[in-house]
């Protein structure tokens, strides 16, 4: 029977903290109180589950399942692409926007000096840096803003329609008689404009509150408007002065929109009345095709700054 | 191995059930340790409100800390270890162990503590519940878990002479406490 000598002969080493466990209970009084308390079990409270679930809820981490290493692989890559692709997005939107805005600003291109500003005289299509600038942009803008940018016809009639009311020399129908791709180009330059809803224009509230005309104010589509010179030049000229030239023709609309811009500034609303008290005493007859009426009110800026 | 009755689910079915979040294997394993984790909370705690708060926070921990679980050594030693901490941690600023001077283990008179034997689990339990934080923590992990003065001194961030003075006073008031139950008894 070898087997039973192999057994009875057989060894096998206890784990390394066995001697540790009995020297510690050797000389531990309290062996008994340990080995009693060593069964002891108390029942919790009934409530208590549901505590521990509610707490487990309130404080519950959002579980994302962790990825395999394949799986892990390719999502650190994609975090990385995505990451580039978002530096490069906004490095873009920085280095050609907000520059070329700058660049382009309606109120430096069509300033008070645009009677004899020639560049002023081109069309938005000829001004490389607008076009330039308007089309990286249109691109981007048409894939963020898809809802804004699916009805630049409608934009463009809206252009012109201020446009003719203005100048005659400019009519809807022109507008509309344009190639597809200068259309696109006008809105370009709608979108290139500072005033650009869709990034960086602010509402502008009357007095009540209220947010009406606010894109008449600002002139989003039509930041320019176009003028006849003397010579039969088309002048663009900054929409700014459209409003100006609305008070001059008593325009209620936009002597309104004036009006909002502003109220509540004691200092424009003095200028603005003398200006027109200047106008109905003047020699001239103000008209949408002079800026007899501009010039007046430089002069009493420059009266006043005196 | 089988857990709380469930013939069919083994220890480590319900770890994984667990680390998966799912609620059945919690409350199992709930149900399973909670009767034991409890009475280690009604131990280390001063009073039963106390040792639910340790007892829930417990479980919390234990649930959100379960895939650490190795495998090493025995599931419900690991269990109880994070009860036992978590005890400590609720009562760390209530543990005064700073504030009591070393004593020469000599010093202390050697109390008989074989009454202790004759009391019942529940009524040790409370003698227990009435020691101050620090004594009755180094009681329960000396006299009860086990551990050496050195393992309480890093447990607890308090030197090994420090621990032997807390368990010579622990015996001590201990010792008081139930002599003045025998003569409130009216034992001799």
């Amino acid at each position: 029977m070898d087997w039973r000598n192999e057994l009875y002969n057989w060894e096998e080493s206890p784990p390394e903290d066995s001697w540790k466990k009995i020297s510690l209970d050797l000389d531990n009084e309290f062996l008994s109180v340990k080995k009693r308390f060593s069964t002891y079990e108390e029942l919790p409270p009934a409530n208590m589950w549901d505590r521990i679930v509610s707490k487990l809820n309130v404080g519950k981490a959002v579980v994302i399942p962790l990825p395999s290493k394949w799986n892990r692989k390719r999502f650190y890559r994609m975090a990385v692409a995505a990451a580039i692709a978002a530096l490069v997005i906004t490095g873009v939107e920085f280095l050609f926007f907000r520059t070329k805005t700058k660049e382009a600003s309606p109120v430096q291109n069509a300033g008070v000096t645009a009677k004899t500003d020639t560049s002023l005289a081109r069309p938005e299509s000829a001004n490389p840096i607008t076009a330039n600038a308007g089309g990286l942009k249109n691109i981007i803008s048409k894939i963020i803003y898809p809802k804004k940018n699916s009805v630049p016809v409608a934009g463009a009639d809206a252009t012109a329609e201020q446009t003719a009311e203005i100048t005659p020399a400019v009519t809807a129908e022109e507008d509309n008689s344009l190639p597809e791709n200068q259309l696109t180009v006008d809105q370009i330059s709608g979108l290139t404009d500072k005033y650009d809803l869709n990034t960086y224009s602010k509402r502008v509230k009357n007095q009540k509150g209220e947010e009406t005309d606010d894109v008449n104010i600002t002139d989003l589509m039509n930041s320019y408007f176009h003028l006849t010179d003397g010579s039969g030049s088309d002048v663009r000229v900054s929409s700014k002065f459209k409003s100006l030239k609305g008070v001059l023709g008593s325009n209620p609309k936009t002597e309104d929109i004036l009006g909002m811009i502003l109220s509540g500034n004691d200092y424009w609303n003095s200028v603005i009345s003398i200006w027109q008290k200047k106008l109905v005493n003047s020699g001239f007859i103000p008209s949408p095709e002079n800026f007899m009426d501009i010039h007046e009110l430089m002069k009493l800026m420059q009266e006043d700054s005196k | 191995m089988s857990i709380a009755g469930n013939h069919h689910i083994t220890e480590s079915d319900l770890i994984r059930g667990c680390i998966e979040g799912d609620r059945r294997m919690q409350e199992l394993l709930y149900q399973h340790f909670s009767p034991k984790m409890y009475a280690v909370c009604l131990r280390y705690a001063g009073n039963a409100e106390d040792a639910q708060d340790i007892l829930q926070d417990g479980f919390v921990k234990v649930f959100r800390n379960l895939e650490r679980y190795r495998g090493e050594g025995s599931f419900e030693g690991w269990v109880r270890r994070i009860f036992v901490n978590t005890a400590i941690e609720h009562y760390r600023k209530q543990l005064n162990l700073y504030q009591i001077p070393e004593i020469e283990d000599k010093l202390i008179e050697d109390k008989d503590l074989s009454a202790l034997d004759n009391l019942a689990l529940k009524d040790l339990v409370r003698l227990i519940q009435e020691l101050s934080p620090g004594y009755r923590t180094v009681f329960n992990l000396y006299a009860v878990e086990g551990y050496t003065h050195k393992e309480i001194a890093e447990l607890l961030g308090i030197s090994e002479g420090t621990s032997k003075s807390q368990l010579a006073r622990a015996k001590a008031i201990l010792q008081n406490l139930i002599t003045g139950r025998k003569k409130s008894e009216g034992h001799p």
